[in-house]
């Protein structure tokens, strides 16, 4: 796979290394060039999503709408929304261009602070996902029994992660 | 075929000793560059029994490439016997701590009112136990050093554990200062990542308030004793004390073998139990075995599937996605 595949496939998913393809995973362990990339899109990441959440000043929006009556309605809302942020004097397209960015920015932002408020699932969610036990009390204690058991056997395994982790793959039990 | 003249095998003797030293500098080189990775691995185990960190971590766990379940806990650690684990979310699980001092561990659920007191084996006598295993693994597993990366601030070596066949394990982030691991995740058989855990914050110099470790469950609060450590045996004696023959799958997950010397024979519901473990160094399951009833066909209960068979009863339980115990269960012949 060549870099410049694993790098669009890093862009869809903002430099996040947990869902790639094995594929790309693989790349990206023998790849300096594209582990950069992947970090810088972690960083924008992080930035977009730190960014605290602002308020718009009163009459905010009736003065906007009131400004694009004046317009007329010649122009498109984007190039009418531009010259609020843009001096009328710059070409056009800069207004047009520099309005599409603010909100593909915007938009970003939020669908990466979605994905992130995300990341720790709600118990309704989880519901969903996690099979319900239908098991009787006296298999329920037994399950529990045995699963104590498994565990302090997993923790003596050269590779295994501390109790912490364990506790977290067993919590459906 | 042109011969060696004189004069060039003066020329030559002349340039053997430059080459070696070019020969001996590049692999002093790439030994320097390349930390061997099995030898990160043994460093980190021994770290377990040596570092004393506070910091806040987050687990992730996956099935089928999907995001199942996400957990923050905050992990406190005065080496190398005293460890407190803080579930800080989600908020159903918030509160619940798992404590671990000296040779008892307590679970505490709060939620549930229910604690639970375990008696394990001492961090000095796991640590030693891994690093024996680790000893055995390194003939059935191959690392590989990535390079390195920065978690929660601090320079990170990447290590990637797999099995001999190529199938990915276990990667690890290995603190370069002191060896700690930062962060791991863990793939399935068909190589997505499983489980991921990582540190978001840590601290190597933690002040622990006094009574930290320590854990008397409140008096509302039911407590359920936990059994004993297990002794371990090979599978010939444990069939003789169990009174009857091990069922063993023919069917293993890649890079999964059974652990013939590590057959333990428990009690369950006044029944004796065959315990068979397998292990890939990094997972593990355990196929329990008795006398008893059951479902006629394998059915899943939570992470762990429980089927009969002849006359026996199988839990099998283990972090393995439900198609691989149904095969694990299909194979097994009583």
């Amino acid at each position: 796979m060549t870099c410049e595949k694993v790098q669009s496939e890093l862009v869809t998913c903002w430099g996040s290394t947990e869902q790639l393809s094995v594929t790309v995973a693989e790349h990206l362990d023998g790849c300096e060039t594209c582990r950069a990339e992947a970090l810088m899109l972690q960083r924008t990441r992080l930035l977009l999503t730190s960014l605290p959440e602002e308020e718009a000043p009163d009459g905010f929006t009736a003065s906007v709408l009131e400004r694009l009556e004046q317009e007329g309605p010649a122009r498109s809302w984007l190039e009418s929304i531009g010259n609020l942020v843009i001096p009328v004097r710059q070409p056009q397209w800069a207004r047009v261009a520099t309005v599409g960015l603010v909100l593909a920015l915007a938009v970003a932002g939020g669908a990466m602070w979605m994905g992130q408020s995300n990341q720790l699932p709600d118990e309704a969610q989880l519901a969903t996902t996690v099979p319900v036990p239908s098991q009787t009390l006296m298999e329920n204690a037994e399950l529990e029994e045995l699963l104590r058991r498994h565990q302090t056997f997993e923790v003596t395994q050269p590779l295994a992660d501390d109790m912490g982790v364990g506790l977290v793959m067993y919590t459906s039990y | 075929m042109s011969r060696l003249t004189p004069g060039n095998k003066k020329a030559l003797r002349g340039l053997l000793p430059i080459e070696a030293a070019l020969i001996l500098t590049m692999c002093v080189g790439i030994a320097v560059a390349a930390p061997n990775p099995i030898d990160l691995l043994r460093r980190s185990i021994a770290a377990r029994g040596t570092v004393d960190y506070a910091g806040i971590r987050t687990i992730v766990l996956f099935e089928q490439g999907e995001k199942v379940q996400g957990v923050e806990q905050r992990v406190q650690c005065d080496a190398p016997d005293r460890m407190r684990i803080t579930i800080l979310a989600p908020p159903a699980q918030a509160g619940s701590v798992c404590i671990h001092n000296g040779s008892v561990r307590w679970d505490y659920h709060p939620q549930e009112s229910r604690a639970i007191r375990t008696p394990t084996a001492s961090q000095q006598q796991i640590v030693a136990e891994r690093l024996e295993e680790l000893a055995q693994l390194g003939k059935n597993v191959r690392g590989q050093h990535i390079g390195t990366e920065k978690i929660a601030g601090r320079d990170a070596h990447i290590v990637k554990i797999y099995t001999r066949d190529g199938v990915p394990l276990k990667k690890s982030w290995i603190d370069t200062e002191n060896y700690f691991v930062l962060k791991t995740q863990r793939f399935d058989s068909s190589g997505r990542v499983r489980s991921s855990s990582y540190f978001t914050k840590i601290d190597f110099n933690p002040q622990f308030a006094a009574g930290l470790f320590d854990f008397s469950p409140p008096s509302d609060c039911t407590t359920v004793e936990g059994s004993r450590p297990s002794q371990r045996m090979p599978l010939n004696r444990a069939e003789q004390q169990a009174g009857f023959h091990a069922a063993i799958p023919s069917y293993m997950p890649p890079g999964f073998a059974f652990q013939r010397n590590r057959v333990a024979v428990i009690d369950v519901e006044g029944q004796r139990a065959l315990w068979l473990p397998f292990s890939n160094g990094a997972d593990t399951f355990s196929l329990f075995q008795r006398r008893g009833d059951g479902p006629s066909e394998p059915a899943m209960h939570g992470r762990s599937l429980i089927w009969h068979a002849g006359p026996y009863r199988f839990t099998l339980l283990g972090p393995l996605s439900e198609a691989e115990m149904r095969r694990i269960a299909g194979s097994v012949r009583p």
